[in-house]
């Protein structure tokens, strides 16, 4: 006969043993008084463990779970808005500034009858070029760019902060 | 009318629920909130050792579940896959409040940790049902996992061992070793006649 540890009659308990060493265990335990009692305070245990009630949460938990869940919807919402906003915004500036340089290089330009647009144009790219390469036009757009990029990298922060307080 | 709704809701089985869920119907989540929140958070409040943080830690795991119910694939069971990511957010948790380092001593290869951290006189006071809270309150966080899942889930060894990352043969020993504890603390008290 095997030795019959704790371990064993635990293993009896939850049913993990193979059917031939049940019926080994079950008539240990039947004739053996000293196995009978280790037994009987394992089955004990057992029950008692089984008799502890579970904890109770607060009444309005699964409301306050759902209300988290539409303001994380809300933030998401929100920050698909900004980013909506600021991708057009940078787009809007570009399209400006862009437009802004084209002007100021077409007024520049006189047309003359004589010219062909093949020379017009590569004269109205390179006076663009130029005004883009001027070392101060460039350091006020470079500027302007830089703190609105600032700006709204901190209101983008600001907002994946909030949203990982509700996302969790 | 709408009660009645709700009732039916309730009977559905977690997998149809999650599938509603899915298809947007947002307030059926409740119903799977319901069904798991108080065993949860047992099985938190076990393992926190606070009602706050343990409270905290369950509305974090409701909203993760949330989150990923879309990669949920019903390869286990709900209950296992929930209790998986309550039982890591709450190992985050403890990892994160240090506390860690105390209850690392408890460790399972630590055989005399369990027994050399309880007095049977501190207890002596106590009847057969609080004294059990009180050890099950009282123990190492995976116990205290263990013993909720197994006994108030009635999840399988196998499952268990799905949450905890650990092998079904580790998960076996935490479970004996904290039934032995308790029967030693009973003995201690001799209350083992009483129950029998």
């Amino acid at each position: 006969m095997k030795n019959i540890d704790d371990e064993v009659l635990n293993d009896y308990l939850d049913g993990n043993l193979a059917e031939s060493e049940l019926v080994e265990i079950k008539m240990a335990i039947e004739s053996n008084p000293s196995i009978k009692k280790r037994y009987e305070s394992l089955l004990a245990v057992h029950k008692l463990f089984r008799l502890v009630e579970p904890e109770k949460v607060s009444v309005d938990f699964e409301k306050r779970v759902l209300q988290r869940i539409n303001k994380r919807k809300e933030i998401a919402k929100q920050q698909k808005r900004f980013m909506m906003m600021i991708f057009s915004f940078f787009g809007l500036l570009l399209f400006s500034i862009v437009g802004y340089a084209f002007t100021e290089v077409l007024s520049s330009i006189k047309l003359s009858a004589s010219e062909n647009i093949i020379s017009t144009f590569s004269v109205l790219l390179d006076d663009y070029q130029k005004f883009l390469s001027n070392k101060n036009n460039l350091t006020i757009l470079g500027s302007i760019l830089s703190f609105i990029m600032l700006l709204s990298g901190y209101f983008l922060f600001e907002l994946q902060k909030k949203s990982k307080r509700f996302i969790g | 009318m709408i009660g009645l709704v709700y009732m039916a809701m309730k009977n559905l089985t977690d997998a149809e629920i999650i599938e509603s869920v899915k298809k947007g119907n947002q307030a059926d989540y409740s119903i799977l909130v319901e069904r798991y929140k108080n065993k949860a958070f047992t099985m938190l409040k076990r393992m926190l050792k606070n009602d706050f943080e343990a409270e905290e830690i369950l509305m974090d795991a409701f909203l993760k579940a949330y989150n990923n119910l879309g990669s949920f694939k019903f390869e286990s069971k709900f209950s296992t896959w929930f209790y998986k990511i309550a039982y890591n957010t709450a190992l985050s948790r403890i990892s994160n409040s240090k506390r860690i380092i105390e209850t690392q001593m408890a460790s399972i290869d630590d055989v005399n940790y369990l027994e050399s951290n309880y007095n049977a006189d501190e207890y002596v006071s106590e009847n057969s049902a609080e004294l059990v809270q009180k050890v099950v309150n009282q123990l190492p966080e995976k116990n205290a996992a263990v013993i909720t899942m197994f006994y108030l889930e009635e999840m399988t060894i196998e499952e268990i061992s799905d949450v905890l990352n650990l092998s079904a043969a580790n998960v076996k020993v935490i479970l004996h070793r904290s039934r032995n504890l308790l029967r030693k603390l009973i003995e201690e008290k001799q209350l083992l006649r009483e129950m029998l």
